[in-house]
């Protein structure tokens, strides 16, 4: 068992990098997303709107073997770019959701107070929206994370050497019985170790801020689509 | 019953009852005693040791100002909150005993059948919004009290007929006024024909204009000798239907008597402070 | 191209499959959780919660390997499908998140409606079932619809443990055409065909829902 762990973990330092990568740029690719959602324009806020629903109802898996072989003709991509972008692309409007939320919870009465005190709308959008939205931001955007660590395991399907791709050598290595049953358990451990330290954090930080914006009433609406937004379990 | 002179006796938790003592009252059966009622919520203290009880056919008005524990009190009468220590009785039964030397917690059945007995109206009706002006009333004909379909529908019918709703039976509470909603409401529990009616402050919520719609079906209840507790900041409520007015604060009955007696000349100088606020909203 | 779709559309068949008996169990598994996680049972809270936290933690496919390779080793008579492999996956792994939103859609029921449930002599359970689930339907629904897109998405990963829908059939038929970029664009448009209106149809429902009961309570 203690060896089969020891050729797991060699797959976690993929799988972490992975998932930081993916993340900050599903993170990025939210940007503009969210701009053309918040535009004053209809139809670039339509155009935003589309995208969205598009790429959320697209499987990661899918998305996974699309930019890779589909750009395998133009771009020679290594796994683990393919991955990388795959699933920073995937995620991003769940990004672009979550940007979106925590500017509207601020927006509601801190414009007004910027106004009054006579910052112009860049000015009031860059000193005290965005500090509070990023602040309210951070809890889900962590619980995104969670969710990209997830869905790095599938990344294994073309080829990633991550913890899954670990998994499948010590299979495809043995011939069956317990080192099956130790393998797969393994790679679940695995996982529960990972993120669990990240959850613990995430909930930390909550805890904090609701203490912090105590009797602030958007706080709580925030969080708890927190939860709808999360990368999948799996894929 | 007479003013003033009816202080509380405090008592310890640990003691047993006093044998006759308190019950100058005995003479009187109570429908519903509630005795040596604390209630505490983690550090506060809602109820201080509070004696009350109701006996059949009288009307009480409680009033107190807001967290004096009056709402506090009226949810301990059908165990809509559970007393830190204290003893609940029905018809002389003991329904429930807190804290104590033998404390008794009352089965869910009998909490069940303790709250149809003793109905409730919220101040904010609470009707079940999924559910029409008739479907209210018929939950708990069917579920509670085991009506078939066609029973419930005809004695719910009855009750919203009683409170001058029958032609709005197929609304959705949304469609009806507050003042509406709340006799529907009253409709609901009275269809369980419970023995005392408990009123949570049921006008404060409404528009005034909407309020007397609902005095006036209280006072039909009242003609009909149903034994009524209400908290409420209606002075003039106290005055015309309750045969008794207690004045509640901080926990503890400050003093309880005829409304008329109290509203003209308050023993204590809480009731007055409190009258004189009531007076002026 | 139309021969792609030709030979995709049989996977349909078992994407649909996998996607309805995983979607009743999730949800019929998520509500016992969100009830669990209300209970005034001590132990049930504590292990639906727990429940919840592992299988958020632990990737679908990381349960489908335990499930498909690992379970058999324990026993032979534990062997299952990968079909039903991949539908207990889905729906243990899905639960977990749908079971939250759930939980969150009955906490929001005012508590005033339970002591008014209480007061007409309801038990707990006949105050769920009249009373409290109804009302928690209306902010479920849309995140029922958006677990449902969350189901499709995850038959893909099936694949992976041999299940033939979609997702294999393209990779397959790879093999055999050598057109991988146009194989999985056209295996995207079977999944977007479906996955994109149900996005639509979820963001109706809140919208409709929030409407036309105006004050109930909404989940955000």
């Amino acid at each position: 068992m203690a060896y089969v762990m020891r050729q797991i973990l060699v797959g976690v330092p993929v799988t972490l990098l992975l998932a930081v990568l993916a993340w900050i740029l599903c993170g990025l690719l939210a940007l503009p997303i969210t701009g053309l959602v918040r535009s004053r324009l209809l139809p670039l806020r339509v155009l935003g709107d589309l995208i969205t629903m598009f790429v959320r109802g697209v499987p990661e898996l899918v998305a996974l073997f699309v930019v890779f072989f589909g750009l395998q003709q133009y771009v020679s991509l290594s796994p683990l770019d393919a991955a990388i972008i795959a699933f920073g692309i995937v995620e991003a409007p769940f990004a672009s959701e979550i940007y979106r939320a925590s500017l509207t919870t601020v927006q509601r009465g801190q414009r007004d107070a910027a106004d009054s005190i006579g910052l112009n709308r860049l000015q009031g959008f860059v000193h005290v929206v965005l500090p509070q939205a990023v602040r309210f931001a951070i809890p889900p955007m962590i619980n995104l994370f969670i969710g990209m660590l997830n869905l790095s395991s599938v990344a294994a399907a073309i080829g990633v050497n991550d913890v899954i791709q670990r998994a499948n050598f010590l299979m495809s290595a043995s011939t069956g019985g317990l080192r099956f049953l130790a393998t797969t358990g393994g790679i679940c451990i695995i996982y529960l170790v990972m993120v669990a330290p990240v959850s613990y954090v995430s909930r930390l930080i909550e805890r904090r801020m609701r203490r912090d914006l105590f009797g602030a009433r958007a706080p709580r609406r925030l969080w708890q689509r927190s939860i709808v937004i999360r990368g999948s379990g799996a894929a | 019953m007479p003013r003033g002179a009816q202080q509380p006796v405090r008592q310890r938790e640990s003691e047993p009852p006093i044998e006759g003592l308190d019950r100058s009252a005995a003479a009187v059966s109570y429908v519903l005693h509630i005795e040596r009622a604390v209630k505490r919520f983690g550090q506060a203290t809602a109820l201080d040791g509070v004696d009350f009880g109701v006996a059949g056919g009288e009307r009480v008005a409680i009033v107190g100002r807001s967290g004096s524990g009056k709402t506090t009190l009226l949810r301990c009468l059908n165990l809509l909150e559970t007393p830190t220590s204290g003893t609940l009785s029905y018809e002389g039964r003991v329904v429930g005993s807190w804290g104590g030397p033998s404390p008794r917690t009352p089965s869910r059945r009998e909490l069940s059948q303790h709250r149809i007995h003793v109905g409730m109206v919220f101040q904010r009706f609470e009707l079940f919004p999924h559910l029409t002006a008739l479907g209210n009333v018929m939950l708990g004909l069917r579920r509670s009290l085991g009506y078939s379909k066609h029973e419930a529908r005809e004695r719910a019918m009855e009750q919203l007929a009683l409170v001058g709703l029958a032609e709005r039976a197929r609304a959705h509470p949304h469609e009806l006024s507050g003042g509406q909603q709340q006799r529907v409401a009253i409709a609901r529990s009275l269809a369980m024909e419970p023995k005392v009616m408990l009123f949570d402050e049921p006008t404060s919520a409404l528009d005034p204009e909407l309020v007397d719609e609902v005095l006036a079906v209280i006072l039909k209840l009242a003609e009909r000798g149903m034994t009524m507790v209400a908290v409420t900041h209606e002075l003039a409520f106290a005055r015309d239907v309750a045969t008794r007015m207690v004045v509640v604060d901080s926990g503890e009955i400050v003093e309880q008597g005829p409304p008329g007696d109290i509203i003209h000349s308050p023993a204590s100088p809480v009731t007055h402070s409190l009258l004189r606020r009531l007076r002026l909203t | 191209m139309s021969s792609i779709i030709t030979a995709l559309a049989p996977g349909a068949t078992v994407t649909l499959e996998l996607t309805g008996i995983s979607c009743a169990l999730v949800f019929v598994l998520s509500v016992a959780l969100a009830i669990g996680t209300n209970s005034r049972v001590r132990a049930v809270g504590i292990a639906c919660r727990r429940y919840v936290d592992v299988f958020r933690s632990v990737p679908l496919l990381a349960i489908l390997y335990l499930l498909f390779f690992g379970l058999p080793t324990v026993s032979p008579a534990l062997a299952l499908s990968a079909l039903w492999c991949s539908v207990i996956g889905i729906a243990v792994s899905e639960a977990a998140f749908t079971a939250e939103i759930y939980a969150g859609a009955i906490r929001s029921v005012s508590r005033a409606q339970w002591d008014a449930a209480a007061s007409i002599g309801l038990s707990r359970r006949q105050a769920y079932w009249r009373v409290v689930l109804p009302q928690a339907a209306v902010p479920a629904a849309a995140p029922t619809i958006n677990m449902l897109i969350w189901v499709i998405k995850d038959t893909s990963v099936a694949s992976l443990i041999t299940v033939n829908e979609l997702t294999l059939r393209a990779d397959s038929l790879i093999n055999i055409n050598a057109r991988p970029l146009a194989t999985y664009l056209v295996l995207l448009g079977f999944y977007v065909v479906v996955t994109v209106p149900l996005g639509y149809a979820g963001r109706l429902v809140e919208r409709g829902l929030m409407a036309r009961l105006g004050g109930g309570a909404v989940l955000q």
